[in-house]
């Protein structure tokens, strides 16, 4: 008999891209690492190619995906404008999923301050989005209220010694990529495969 | 609504095979994972007492061992 072929989730982590973020960034990655799925993101994307294109293929071929509205601030440099990338891309998705009538919602809003995203995105009221106050742990405990493994339930403090774990790591990783700025793809992929390794080692069977 | 997970747990080969880590890679950010203290491999700035890695401790081993043939 056929031996069942192992499926692994990829999670679509639509998040910005600003040095303000870069905690919650390892925080998501951390968290998602814990439950043992994949994080995706459009950092994998080179610069030179149909950006567009690769989106939807991120959107498309990622089970879950995790969206982060908390930045909706006016840019503080001129052309003073709001960042549209991040709810394009949940927009995206939840037509992905709307396609398939069969599949549970597979997409998560968080947001820093509650009630705001009446306001900033109405379109989604009913929708209760995962308040993280701007947090590490409040996006970490945001996770553990979304997924449960059986068997191999991460704790918030089993994914707060990941966070710490890869915060401590980070300045070698970066040194190893010659780069300063975490958003970089090399950057990125690293920490999602230094971040899995501590989470097998972290979270037990 | 709680999602309940049924796939695999993915281990850091698999992450890495889906993001497209070279495997020498995975292996090093697998020991860098594992290992306690981050250090610049300065040894003069190691303070004592200071924990390092397994690696570390088998290089400067063998550093000794070869002082100890030279004299």
């Amino acid at each position: 008999m056929a031996k069942p072929k192992k499926r692994r989730d990829e999670v679509f982590l639509n998040i910005p891209y600003d040095s303000k973020f870069e905690k919650l960034f390892v925080a998501y990655i951390a968290g998602l690492s814990a439950f043992g799925l994949v994080p995706r993101a459009t950092l994998e994307i080179p610069d030179s190619s149909r950006r567009l294109e690769k989106i939807l293929g991120l959107a498309r071929n990622s089970r879950y995906s995790v969206h982060d509205l908390s930045r909706v601030q006016l840019d503080p440099k001129k052309p003073r404008v709001p960042r549209f990338n991040m709810p394009f891309e949940l927009g995206l998705c939840v037509a992905f999923a709307s396609q398939n009538k069969a599949q549970k919602p597979n997409w998560f809003v968080f947001e820093a301050e509650a009630n705001r995203i009446d306001k900033s995105l109405s379109d989604l009221k009913g929708t209760d989005p995962r308040i993280h106050g701007g947090t590490v742990r409040g996006a970490l405990s945001g996770l553990c209220n979304i997924f449960r493994r059986p068997g191999r339930q991460p704790s918030v403090p089993q994914m707060m010694q990941i966070y710490r774990s890869l915060r401590r790591k980070q300045p070698a990783i970066l040194k190893e990529a010659g780069t300063e700025d975490l958003f970089t793809k090399r950057v990125f992929v690293d920490i999602c495969v230094a971040a899995s390794a501590e989470a097998d080692r972290v979270v037990a069977d | 609504m709680t999602i309940v997970l049924d796939s695999t747990f993915a281990k850091p080969e698999d992450v890495g095979k889906v993001l497209g880590v070279p495997k020498a890679r995975v292996k090093w950010l697998k020991r860098l994972a594992s290992s306690q203290t981050i250090f610049s491999g300065k040894i003069a700035e190691k303070k004592n007492g200071a924990r390092t890695s397994a690696s570390a401790k088998k290089r400067n081993h063998v550093r000794g061992k070869a002082k100890k043939a030279a004299r």
